[in-house]
């Protein structure tokens, strides 16, 4: 069976690795990690993600500017968008908020919120 | 020195040698000081004698061989200045010597009815008399100096109004050069008929009411129309039965003086006007100078709460990153082969994680405490559960008196953030107080009557009169607070505390979660020690 594939954009090393670790040990993922923003565009068109989990606070640009870029690419533009956030904000204990029009997750995030984030926006992933 | 001659010296002018000698034979005979020093037969000679002006008493007879009658008298009396003269005349000629009195002789005495007393007696008179007379003259003209040399004006006039005398002054003033010009007249002459007119009854009721009138000041007019100020004294004249003759005026030009203190008095009311601008721009100023004063300190206070809400996204981003980093790891630990031991372990990280989570969102929440999470609640109730929160702070030194009225009305509020209001008050108490003390705690619920005592409470926006509050007071017998920190209370960072003990921050949080409902909080001195705070909601 085809593994669902996960493109995370986050300039928390640490953060991006133990996320791959733990989400491929499931069995269920394919997990690329990208810390550096700027190259997300490149990696997502390379990697065909089902799903990307961006990180709004980055160095160079931020996660509101790679979403624009993504969403601009005509092979990109229905792959879902989650943004990851140390941010808190109202819309944080909000059931059902959006930021800029986008799901989100609050860091710190369980295993348990972010595959139940990945089932409801990836179709193939809740077999 | 020449030393005055002890006697008089008396001048006989007689043509008749006989008669002459007979005179000077009376005047020696008499020995009474008199002595005839010049006897001359003619005119010329006599004036030679008369100008050398050394004589005391001239006798003069009229009919002489170089003049006759009146001539004769008129000249001497034209070369002798003052000296007395006596006219010896002949009988059939009294009526000359009559007239000689009129025109300024002394005296006059009929030849053949001469006896040396009656000669005595007519030069010691004529002596005399010229002595009291010279000593009047020089009285007079002293007066007449003094009077012309004063800068006043100063004149008499008689009962109906005409001068009868008129200084220097006064004459400049009417343009007059010499006193003919004045004497005898009166105002009418000299001033337009309205203005005279009024001298006059001002005049006449002087005179009448015989009170005399004191430095009056009044405008006048000057010879050349020229508007002036005088200061008018005039004392009315009585002859010695108290009738009134006329009045005396002394009036002094005060037109410099009443101008400089027009001006005097104009300059002060501009100053005084100009004082009260001052005082009117000053006043605003000051009260343009508060309104910015309390307009800063919003600012200052927005600005605190902005850059506090900027450093709590700050430390709220920088500990979520690594508070994620380790939910993470956690999580991956837990898909491994664990022993349950290990797994419980990774569970109390993964709870300890949760918590600071918790402190991170309690920092953002009072720098946005948006979101209140309202029910109806017992207010005593949410006090007993803080009570208990700081139960372990409360040493064996210190006493808890609770007196909570039970029948105070339900409340809508979040029953965590007021919890965690009265946390922050016991805390601040109790750290006020030190190891032993009295806390004290009381509820009750009023009626805002807005009189009295009441007026105070019901300044807050939020009540009005007739509402009804629900009224929390804490009291403790700390240290109080001292007076000029106050209104700092609630600044954030604000703290008396060594660190690590306190952070400043309580007082703000419980300002602003007590904002947030609409209440308010008010935190005073006892005047039996220790500080009261007073938080109160509308019911
Ligand atoms: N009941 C009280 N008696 C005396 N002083 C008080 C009392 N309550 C507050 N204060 C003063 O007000 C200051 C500010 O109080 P606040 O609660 O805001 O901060 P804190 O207690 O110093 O620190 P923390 O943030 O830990 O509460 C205190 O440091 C103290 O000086
Ligand atoms: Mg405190």
């Amino acid at each position: 069976m085809e593994k669902v594939r996960i493109l995370v954009v986050d300039d928390e090393s640490g953060f991006t690795r133990l996320l791959k670790l733990t989400l491929e040990k499931t069995g269920n993922y394919s997990v690329l990690e990208e810390n550096d923003a700027t190259r997300a565009l490149e990696a997502a068109r390379g990697f065909r993600p089902h799903l990307i989990l961006l990180d709004i606070v980055m160095p160079k640009i931020d996660g509101g500017g790679v979403a624009q870029q993504l969403q601009a690419d005509p092979s990109l533009k229905k792959t879902p968008i989650v943004f990851l956030t140390a941010i808190v904000s109202p819309a944080e204990v909000t059931p059902g908020a959006l930021i800029g029009g986008f799901k989100f997750l609050a860091k710190p995030v369980s295993l348990a919120a972010l595959t139940k984030c990945i089932k409801e926006n990836v179709p193939q992933a809740r077999v | 020195m020449i030393s005055p001659p002890s006697h008089f010296r008396v001048i006989l002018v007689e043509a008749n040698a006989v008669d002459a000698r007979l005179l000077d034979a009376m005047v020696e005979a008499s020995r009474s000081g008199f002595k005839v020093e010049w006897s001359v037969a003619t005119l010329a000679e006599a004036l030679k004698i008369v100008e050398s002006n050394e004589a005391d008493v001239i006798l003069l007879d009229l009919a002489l061989p170089d003049s006759a009658g009146i001539d004769t008298f008129k000249t001497v009396r034209a070369h002798s200045g003052r000296l007395p003269i006596i006219v010896l005349s002949s009988s059939d000629d009294e009526e000359l010597a009559l007239f000689t009195m009129h025109e300024g002789a002394q005296d006059y005495l009929v030849k053949g009815q001469i006896d040396s007393r009656l000669l005595l007696r007519a030069m010691r008179y004529a002596v005399e008399r010229h002595r009291v007379e010279e000593a009047l003259a020089l009285e007079r003209n002293l007066l007449r100096n003094l009077v012309d040399n004063l800068p006043d004006y100063i004149y008499a006039k008689d009962a109906d109004g005409h001068y009868l005398i008129d200084n220097a002054a006064h004459m400049r003033l009417l343009r007059l050069g010499k006193q003919e010009d004045i004497i005898g007249k009166t105002v009418f002459d000299f001033f337009p008929p309205e203005i005279a007119a009024q001298y006059h009854a001002d005049d006449q009721a002087i005179i009448s009411s015989g009170n005399a009138l004191i430095n009056r000041e009044e405008p006048s007019l000057n010879a050349a129309g020229e508007r002036r100020w005088l200061s008018t004294t005039k004392v009315p004249l009585k002859d010695h039965q108290e009738r009134p003759t006329g009045l005396v005026c002394i009036g002094r030009d005060i037109t410099e003086q009443r101008l400089a203190q027009e001006q005097l008095k104009e300059a002060n009311a501009e100053l005084s006007k100009s004082q009260q601008d001052l005082l009117r721009a000053l006043g605003d100023l000051k009260s343009a100078h508060e309104e910015l004063r309390s307009v800063q300190l919003q600012l200052i206070e927005a600005e605190k709460m902005k850059s506090i809400g900027r450093l709590a996204a700050g430390v709220a981003h920088e500990v979520k990153n690594p508070l994620a980093i380790i939910t993470m790891g956690v999580e991956y630990l837990l898909n491994q082969e664990l022993s349950e031991s290990s797994a419980g372990v990774l569970d109390d990280i993964l709870a300890a994680v949760k918590r600071a989570d918790n402190v991170v969102r309690g920092l953002l929440d009072f720098s946005a405490p948006k979101n209140l999470e309202v029910r109806t609640e017992d207010l005593n109730a949410v006090i007993n559960q803080s009570l208990n929160l700081v139960r372990g702070e409360l040493g064996p030194g210190f006493k808890v008196i609770k007196e909570l009225d039970p029948n105070i009305p339900p409340l809508n509020l979040d029953n965590a953030k007021v919890g965690q209001v009265f946390v922050n008050v016991f805390t601040n108490a109790v750290h006020a107080m030190g190891s032993t003390g009295v806390l004290t705690v009381r509820t009750y619920a009023k009626q805002l009557t807005g009189v009295g005592e009441n007026i105070g409470d019901s300044r807050s926006e939020s009540f009005r009169v007739g509402d009804t509050v629900v009224v929390a007071e804490v009291d403790d017998t700390g240290s109080g607070i001292p007076n000029d920190k106050l209104n700092k209370v609630y600044d954030p960072f604000f703290t008396t505390k060594p660190t690590g003990k306190g952070t400043g921050l309580g007082l703000t949080v419980t300002k602003t979660i007590i904002d947030l409902h609409a209440g308010t909080i008010d935190i005073g001195n006892r005047p039996e020690g220790g500080a009261r705070v007073k938080i109160m909601f509308k019911a």
